[in-house]
């Protein structure tokens, strides 16, 4: 049951966006106080992340690059290279912190992938806020 | 009009319009994570290394369009 619940906060934190990431971040930390993530919480994290973020970029990055001035639209549905990179500076750090849950709970520390993963969390926040600022949230 | 069925109309539109704007290879990719996260799927170390692979193959993708970028004067 705990699992449950575990692996539920982090898929709505993930699939969330705009403050409710936020909510949704700070339960999934309460979530993790005390927890032992499994290989299915880091494959469920893993999976969700693929499906709300990693593709969204894939995505974006297929549009058209914007025009020196020009912002993403509905209109002009476009790029900003800028963003595109930081974007993926955000996933870098991502993807490495679920490569460490998953080296952690190959080891049996699954109390410190449980940790690890509330920091992956905290930087999907991170990289869904930049996506609000640059004001392309439509593409989740 | 019913206003339940309004509600319900407005309900499919909002729906729908998340799923053209996430893509529609997202919707699966989803019920993969809700699955296994419930416990009812469990993935062996094939199906996580075919997951590893696609997620590298999405990222090669997007470092090209990034270096494309890069090499662009426009």
């Amino acid at each position: 049951m705990r699992r449950f619940n575990l692996a539920t906060a982090l898929i709505v934190s993930l699939a969330l966006g705009g403050c409710s990431t936020v909510d949704a971040v700070n339960k999934f930390n309460n979530a993790v106080q005390g927890y032992e993530a499994t290989q299915g919480d880091v494959d469920a994290a893993r999976q969700s992340y693929n499906a709300t973020v990693l593709t969204p970029m894939l995505h974006y990055s297929v549009l058209p690059r914007c025009k020196t001035g020009q912002t993403f639209s509905f209109q002009i549905p476009c790029h900003d290279r800028v963003i595109l990179k930081k974007w993926r500076g955000v996933d870098r750090e991502v993807v490495a912190g679920l490569d460490r849950a998953q080296v952690m709970v190959r080891n049996g520390n699954n109390k410190g992938a449980a940790g690890v993963m509330a920091t992956v969390a905290n930087l999907i926040a991170t990289g869904k806020g930049l996506v609000q600022q640059a004001g392309i949230a439509t593409v989740f | 009009m019913d206003p339940a069925l309004i509600a319900n109309i407005e309900l499919a539109i909002s729906l729908a319009s998340k799923a053209i704007s996430l893509g529609i290879d997202v919707a699966p990719k989803l019920k993969r994570a809700y699955d296994i996260a419930t416990g009812r799927l469990v993935l062996t170390d094939a199906d996580r290394e075919a997951m590893l692979a696609e997620e590298a193959q999405m990222r090669a993708r997007i470092d090209a369009r990034i270096a494309e970028d890069d090499a662009a004067t426009d």
